[in-house]
């Protein structure tokens, strides 16, 4: 891998160009700003060898690479965002003046995730793409829809508790290596990537954000769930670690969102809502096979570089079926749909209906359980709830602190 | 009289002077006292500076004035007394800039500064401290210059957290001067060593070291906020914004940091004090400072308020960073003592800037607020990323070396204690944020005062911009030499190589 510094300036141009173009006052002096955002990035896919640059003083010694596999991911990000920014301009008016700093933010931080070498790197990057993405579901609509603002905050929360996850594992990486292929480690990078990435159990941020997406935004939310899948493959050592237990749990999940994401894509869903279940549904495949090379290292060793391609179709069927997506209907139009898929998975599922009712109703029981609690909670926010049981929350805390140095 | 002698000694006197000729001046003298101040913080800044490259290289300063027989008023100037005190003089000077701005036509503003400058140089001087005496003196000397600049506005409520911060900290110092009066008894010497100067005492005298270790920590805690020990500090957010800063960040709350950071390291010594058993109810104290001040913020809808129960937590990050007793940890906690003070003072100069141009105190007032003054508000970001230890701002690094250190020293139960912290300092600061950016204004401002196009006054914008950019750069930038980081691995090479 070179390291010569012409190449190694443009790598770091590649995510500072974004951020340079995120200050307002630079971004008016260049018009386009949003496609010239990703010329470096672009310039650097036409390169085809390997390269790196690491910069001892920037954060705790931070670095920046490309090779053959994250060309990939890189390509898949440049297709992104160069749809992005023509569906932008094609609609200039819905583009709401302040949200290109969001936007070139997540940008940055992106490309940023792309390129990072080291994982101290890679986890600040992430934070910056997670929290502009989660600026950019929001900014600009004068009176966000309810239905925005709830997709939004689950965003919001499941990317505090996944970066808190990552920043412990992070932790226990660097202290100690030996504990990238620990049970513990592996388990809180999963628990982060399905938080991110919307899988199931944690797929209602995403489910909830496509149903109240707009054209644009169906097409940014690609992005989130391919750079969750990619840091799977960045943060596990896939190929050097046997743990059936921990591959297993991963396969169960992967399985359980594949069947849901099918089941609920046969049973009538609102037009936005197709768009998630495909994700969850294409999706699960890609952690399936991380799950898989847990079980099998040789496997992964063998067939893993396979797992890049499989990202980057999975992110372009994302995007074709986003943007040959419909306007967004008015919710007395929601469930209602005239694409022949649909009828046809309409018809499956009232088959499949008739076939497992008796599953059907308990699960549609447990279903509505769940919901309730849901709602409940959205209905008074954590603040709320946890104002209300103030001494009991704060006693429940100390509780634990007292348990854990105890225990310890 | 030689450099190493005269430097310590201007730099306490560079604060001194211009205070004790401001207290003189009239009011109207507008344009000297300003020039006074931005003189004496910036010749304060440079001497500091020159002490700065003398002890990196190798220079010894140090003072000694007979005080009383045996007792010698000492002033040295070592690795660790020169972080706390390049924090506070930095933080001064962008203070004063901010305080000129902000009480722009009040009355009393000679005497504002005037006790201004006393603190600083009361801060200077306890970091300078060679022993506890001379620690102790200027500990005091800080408690009754800040007390009247919490009475500042003369207001019902003002002296209430006036009389209430000096009922706290008046009994602090009496604790302090206990404890140290029966250490000098047992061991003769209160000369502030690298590794302590008690290791060598009788087995028969470790009780009565415990119970010295207790009060030493206890007259410091009031000041560093510990639990159940903080009650002044929310009490004391009706003083002017200035003053919070100058509480939080820069002098006081910070005082009984650094004095914690002394006591352990300098007159207990690390080892020592793992020895005696009392560096484990440290952690536990401080770990429970750390969640219960971040709980309380969490239920707090005055903005200040919810910034000092912040201060509260944080600041005891500083103290799980000493007691955890391992290189990496202190790194942690040391380095927090100027991370901290970046990121708070950030945040209570936007605080500041909220009230004074449009009035809002109130975290519910701020629907919207991010469009109106955007530079306020992007400043403030920064400050809210660093508290939640969001990378690449500061605070993310110091959770980084605090987390290391608690696994280096096999306490790995911290990091939950830590990523509770971060969760619940998220829970407490990301809905300001959501209100102030992405919230429609729910109606006017409470009082909205005119500065033409420009968001607020220079004077006050330019203060929290700077320290947010410098909150930033001191993560993004942390490897790089002659940062906080690389300063404070200096001084715990100092602590932990023999």
């Amino acid at each position: 891998m070179m390291n010569s510094d012409p190449y190694g300036a443009l790598l770091w141009i590649v995510v500072g160009w974004p951020l340079l173009l995120a200050i307002p006052a630079v971004r008016r002096c260049l018009p386009m700003a949003d496609y010239f955002a990703i010329l470096p990035a672009l310039l650097l896919l036409l390169l085809p060898m390997d390269f790196s640059s690491t910069l001892s003083w920037l954060l705790l010694g931070t670095g920046v690479s490309i090779d053959g596999e994250r060309r990939w991911i890189l390509a898949t990000v440049v297709l992104i965002w160069a749809l992005v920014a023509m569906k932008r301009r094609a609609t200039p008016h819905t583009t709401p003046h302040g949200q290109n700093t969001f936007y070139l933010l997540t940008l940055a931080g992106t490309l940023g995730m792309v390129m990072a070498s080291d994982r101290v790197g890679f986890f600040s990057f992430a934070t910056l793409m997670g929290y502009s993405f989660y600026g950019l579901l929001l900014w600009g609509q004068s009176k966000p829809l309810e239905a925005v603002r709830r997709g939004a905050r689950s965003y919001l929360i499941c990317l505090i508790i996944a970066d808190l996850l990552l920043f412990e594992a992070l932790l226990l990486s660097a202290f100690n290596p030996q504990m990238e292929v620990s049970r513990l480690y592996l388990l809180m990078v999963c628990g982060a990537v399905v938080l991110k990435a919307g899988i199931w159990p944690a797929h209602f941020w995403l489910n909830a954000s496509y149903r109240a997406a707009s054209p644009l935004s169906a097409l940014l939310l690609v992005l989130p769930v391919v750079m969750a899948l990619f840091a799977l493959l960045r943060w596990l050592p896939l190929g050097h670690v046997d743990d059936g237990v921990a591959g297993l749990l991963i396969l169960i999940t992967a399985g359980a969102s594949i069947l849901y994401a099918g089941w609920r894509f046969v049973q009538r869903p609102v037009q936005g809502e197709r768009l998630a279940w495909l994700s969850l549904f294409a999706s699960g495949w890609v952690i399936a096979s991380v799950g898989v090379g847990l079980i099998e290292p040789l496997w992964w060793l063998q067939y893993g570089t396979l797992i890049y391609p499989l990202i980057a179709a999975v992110a372009v069927i994302l995007l074709m079926v986003a943007l040959l997506r419909p306007p967004p209907a008015s919710p007395s139009q929601s469930g209602d749909s005239a694409l022949w898929m649909g009828r046809m998975w309409i018809g499956c599922s009232s088959l499949s209906c008739k076939l497992f009712a008796g599953y059907s109703l308990c699960y549609k029981a447990g279903l509505q359980r769940a919901k309730q609690l849901q709602n409940g909670l959205e209905r008074r926010d954590l603040i709320g709830l946890l104002s209300n049981w103030r001494n009991a929350t704060t006693l429940f805390v100390l509780l634990g602190i007292a348990l854990a140095w105890l225990v310890n | 009289m030689n450099e190493s002698v005269w430097l310590p000694l201007l730099v306490i006197a560079s604060s001194l002077i211009p205070g004790v000729i401001i207290f003189a001046l009239a009011e109207r003298r507008v344009k000297l006292r300003t020039t006074l101040n931005l003189c004496g913080a910036l010749l304060k800044m440079a001497l500091v500076g020159a002490m700065l490259w003398g002890v990196y290289h190798g220079q010894h300063y140090e003072v000694r004035l007979a005080l009383l027989p045996q007792l010698e008023l000492v002033l040295r100037a070592d690795a660790l007394s020169l972080l706390f005190v390049t924090l506070s003089s930095v933080l001064w000077l962008v203070t004063t800039v901010y305080a000129i701005g902000y009480l722009e036509g009040s009355p009393n503003r000679s005497r504002f500064f005037g006790f201004f400058s006393l603190c600083v140089t009361a801060t200077v001087g306890l970091a300078l401290a060679g022993n506890l005496i001379t620690f102790l003196i200027f500990y005091e000397l800080l408690t009754l210059a800040t007390y009247p600049l919490i009475m500042h506005r003369g207001t019902e409520a003002s002296r209430r957290a006036g009389k209430i911060y000096l009922r706290y900290t008046m009994a602090g110092g009496a604790l302090l001067l206990v404890a140290i009066i029966w250490l000098y008894t047992l061991s003769g010497t209160l000369e502030f060593t690298p590794q302590g100067f008690l290791d060598g005492i009788d087995e028969q005298h470790h009780p009565a070291l415990i119970i010295i270790f207790v009060l030493l920590i206890a007259g410091l805690g009031v000041k560093a906020a510990l639990v159940p020990l903080h009650g002044w500090l929310p009490e004391a957010m009706v003083a002017p914004a200035p003053v919070s800063a100058l509480l939080h960040a820069v002098a006081v709350v910070k005082a009984g940091a650094f004095g914690i950071i002394r006591v352990v390291y300098d007159v207990f010594g690390v080892d020592f004090a793992t020895l005696l058993g009392v560096t484990g109810p440290l952690v536990i104290v401080a770990a429970i400072t750390i969640v219960y001040g971040s709980l309380r913020a969490l239920f707090q809808d005055d903005l200040k308020r919810r910034l000092a129960y912040s201060t509260v937590s944080q600041v005891a990050y500083i103290t799980l960073g000493v007691a955890i007793a391992g290189p990496i940890a202190a790194v942690g906690g040391m380095v927090h003592l100027v991370h901290q003070g970046l990121m708070k003072i950030t945040l209570f100069f936007c605080a500041g800037n909220l009230a004074e141009t449009l009035g809002i105190h109130k975290v519910s007032e701020m629907n919207g607020v991010g469009r109106r003054m955007p530079w306020t508000m992007a400043a403030f970001t920064v400050g809210v990323f660093g508290m939640i230890g969001a990378p690449p701002v500061a605070g993310f690094i110091s959770k980084w070396y605090l987390g290391m250190g608690a696994l280096e020293m096999d306490q790995g139960w911290l990091i939950l204690v830590l990523a509770a912290s971060s969760l619940l300092n998220a829970a407490y600061f990301l809905p300001i944020l959501y209100a102030a950016w992405f919230c429609e204004p729910s109606g006017p401002w409470p009082e909205e005062r005119n500065f033409g196009r420009k968001e607020t006054a220079w004077a006050l914008l330019l203060p929290p911009v700077v320290t947010a950019l410098l909150a930033l750069a001191v993560g993004l930038l942390a490897l790089a030499p002659f940062t906080p980081l690389a300063w404070v691995e200096f001084v715990v090479q100092r602590e932990f190589v023999p």
